[in-house]
């Protein structure tokens, strides 16, 4: 069964909690939002990475996705481990499984991230 | 007599101008730290130099200390500033990335095309973009960028390394191992500052020509306690306690002076035959504690153990079938004459001891206070063990005649039970009559001793060097030290020293090394300052000086110049600087005018007093003036005087 997590950052804790595919389209129209999804599990490299570059960066809101298939209607085809959101439904940036796993690789891509005009 | 004063006169100028003669000297250095000692007078504060000769009597004295530029134990470090810029750069960033995320939460609209969407966006973008190269840039500056470097910087910025994991606060983090490797830099810079620093402490000795050394309290350095504010009154004639007493003294010691002079005016006397008679005296001595002392019949040789005698005591003394009050004569007989003769033979060991000496001292044959000096110096330890002995010889005799008295009585008891012709076996007659004669010269015997024992212990006085550590250790307590980098400002009150005018002061600053596990460090260096007490400006000094005064009218040995003694209180002005040719000499020929009260000795009375005024050049060593004797019809006299006192007291302070 595919899940959806994400961290509370307000509580400035790393620990997951269990999210939904609303929550992750709720944040996507917030006005000032930076959304990281990292597809694979807790123990990855990647979600490292996602972790800490969200703690360095300011409104990173990171999720982890079991599967890619819950993405699906954002990334279409392809297999992405790694794909960045800034507002709207649109994927800014596609990371594969090397660069989701290089946290300044992932820092870098949410902070270059641009809002889609 | 004329060609003697020349001579006294040449002598007095000799060494007044010596006292005038500077010697300047460098101080050492003292690596991480520096001190100054500050002169706070009525007329200003002024640094001593080592070569200071002179400071104002009412004055306080300050040592201050004072890290060097060129220190590097104090240098934190480059490890040290780079952690501490960095920390507070991460604390900005900290600050502003927790006001975005507020600003954030508490956006006043949803729409994105508002001006404070955009606003906030914008710079939500601005600090992303520097946050996606600064952490690599921080991690270089910490030199964590090779492999193991990487690693260990993946532990800091996760939490990892103190076992508070939290990956989501990165820079909270890293302020926290910066904040505790800080404090790892700061105890070792703490430890690196300990090791290479110094400890400091002052001490301060008054020395008196008159009263000795004695150590003085130096406020932050020691718990001496401070004395009585005793200012001196600088122009008026009160005098303070101290200087009081230093004129009584001065008075005293140059009535000695005056009376030896007269006799050597009188009798034309020679110190060779002084000596010689002194000697005798001491020979004397000797030779009477050897006859007292060393006489065979203290030799007492019974045997009070297996002696007839003895053994019949020890019977009676146990024989169950005698009278109680027998038994209880023959033991205390017993033990009383044991006793007794441990004491003789105590005393005799004394008596061989004194003999020794006695013969030592006549096989030297000192003829001169150079050869007696000698001959005491090199047998001091000798005579000092001897009279150890003595004092604990001497000390049972005066109850010996009651002791055996008690002994004759105790025979009585036993009558027939102790035969008579063991009487004498057991306290011989020889005993008895050394008892009774020896207890009667007993007073002789101790003045004799003691007599000796003044002798050793003023020629073993340590009159040098030796006397500051006895100043220190009268005043019982210990100096405080104080860490080079923590050390207090010191300070010595002259007013509360309870000194006068011409006493010294020494301040020693001591520089030691770090101690470890309690023991001390060894002393590095020690930088004193010995300045004489003066008052400078205008101000009166009291005196007494031997003088020789010649009346004016009267008969033949009116007109004679006689020694006497004369107490004189002058005005003077003394320069601070000695800047100019005039200053220096002015301050060198030191005159001063005032008044004079001095015993005489030219008319029929045995007490005559005059009184009148005085000058005096270089601080009272020479003096002159005119009076009038109120004792002998207010006969006029003039009188000059030499300040043989004062000229000792300064050349000892000079050449010290």
């Amino acid at each position: 069964m595919s899940t959806l997590q994400t961290v509370d950052l307000a509580s400035g804790s790393e620990d997951l909690i269990d999210a939904t595919l609303a929550d992750l389209e709720s944040d996507l129209i917030k006005p000032v939002v930076r959304v990281y999804v990292y597809v694979g599990t807790k123990d990855d490299p990647g979600w490292d990475a996602a972790l800490t570059a969200s703690g360095w960066l300011v409104d990173v809101k990171p999720y982890l996705a079991s599967d890619i298939s819950l993405l699906r209607k954002w990334v279409g085809v392809g297999d992405p481990k790694g794909i960045v959101f800034r507002k709207g439904d649109k994927p800014c940036i596609l990371l594969d499984a090397t660069e989701a796993a290089a946290e300044k690789t992932v820092r870098t891509a949410i902070a270059n991230a641009k809002e889609a005009p | 007599m004329k060609r003697k004063i020349t001579l006294l006169l040449a002598a007095g100028w000799f060494i007044a101008a010596a006292v005038h003669a500077a010697d300047p000297e460098s101080p050492p250095a003292t690596g991480g730290i520096t001190h100054a000692v500050i002169e706070r007078a009525f007329d200003g504060e002024f640094t001593l130099e080592r070569s200071t000769r002179r400071v104002d009597a009412n004055s306080d004295l300050e040592i201050l200390f004072s890290p060097t530029a060129s220190t590097t134990a104090g240098d934190p470090g480059v490890e040290w500033r780079r952690a501490t810029n960095l920390l507070a750069l991460l604390n900005q960033r900290i600050a502003e990335r927790t006001a975005l995320i507020n600003e954030t939460r508490n956006l006043p609209t949803s729409d994105p095309k508002s001006k404070a969407v955009k606003d906030l966006n914008q710079r939500i973008d601005e600090f992303n973009a520097r946050a996606a190269d600064e952490p690599e840039r921080w991690q270089q500056l910490l030199g964590l960028t090779n492999s193991a470097g990487t690693d260990q910087w993946k532990q800091i910025t996760s939490g990892a390394f103190d076992g508070r994991r939290n990956r989501v606060q990165p820079y909270a983090n890293l302020a926290r191992w910066l904040t505790n490797e800080l404090t790892r830099l700061n105890r070792d810079a703490r430890d690196f500052v300990r090791a290479r620093t110094v400890q400091v402490t002052v001490q301060a000795f008054h020395n008196s020509l008159f009263s000795g050394t004695k150590a003085l309290h130096v406020d932050g350095y020691d718990n001496i306690a401070s004395g009585d504010y005793q200012p001196i009154d600088r122009t008026g004639v009160r005098l303070t306690p101290a200087e009081q007493e230093q004129l009584a003294a001065k008075i005293k010691a140059n009535e000695s002076i005056a009376q030896g002079l007269r006799e050597l005016q009188e009798k034309h006397g020679d110190l060779q035959g002084f000596f010689k008679a002194e000697l005798a005296k001491l020979n004397n001595a000797l030779d009477e504690l050897v006859s007292q002392l060393h006489g065979d019949h203290i030799l007492w040789n019974a045997d009070l153990e297996t002696t007839p005698a003895a053994k019949r005591l020890a019977a009676l003394s146990a024989d169950a079938t005698k009278t109680g009050e027998v038994r209880k004569a023959a033991t205390d007989l017993l033990a009383a004459a044991r006793k007794l003769k441990a004491e003789i033979d105590g005393l005799s060991t004394f008596a061989l001891r004194v003999k020794k000496l006695r013969d030592g001292f006549t096989a030297a044959r000192p003829t001169s206070l150079a050869d007696l000096t000698s001959f005491l110096a090199s047998g001091a330890n000798d005579l000092k063990s001897a009279l150890d002995s003595a004092a604990e010889a001497l000390k049972p005799i005066p109850t010996w005649p009651d002791r055996v008295k008690t002994m004759e009585a105790d025979l009585a008891v036993l009558g027939a039970e102790f035969a008579t012709e063991l009487h004498d076996e057991y306290l011989p007659k020889a005993v008895r009559s050394f008892v009774a004669d020896f207890s009667k010269e007993f007073p002789k015997t101790a003045d004799a001793v003691k007599t000796l024992a003044d002798f050793a212990s003023r020629l073993a006085a340590d009159h040098g060097d030796g006397a500051a550590l006895d100043a220190l250790a009268d005043a019982k307590t210990e100096p405080i030290w104080h860490d080079a980098n923590d050390a207090v400002k010191g300070r010595v009150e002259l007013t509360r020293a309870g000194l006068a005018p011409g006493d010294r002061i020494d301040v020693r600053v001591r520089y030691r090394a770090p101690g470890t596990n309690g023991v001390p460090g060894r002393v590095i260096s020690d930088e004193d300052y010995k300045v004489e007490t003066v008052l400078m400006g205008l101000h009166r000094k009291f005196d007494a000086s031997v003088i020789f005064a010649r009346g004016l009218r009267g008969n033949a040995a009116e007109h004679q110049w006689k020694p006497s003694v004369a107490a004189t209180v002058t005005w003077h002005y003394r320069n601070r600087f000695e800047d100019t040719f005039g200053q220096r000499a002015w301050n060198w020929l030191n005159p001063g005018f005032g008044l004079h009260l001095a015993s005489l000795n030219q008319g029929p009375d045995s007490v005559e007093f005059g009184a009148g005024v005085n000058v005096s050049l270089w601080d009272g060593v020479l003096q002159g003036g005119y009076g009038y004797n109120l004792s002998n019809h207010e006969h006029p006299y003039v009188f000059f005087g030499l300040g043989l006192l004062q000229t000792l007291e300064k050349a000892k302070g000079s050449f010290k």
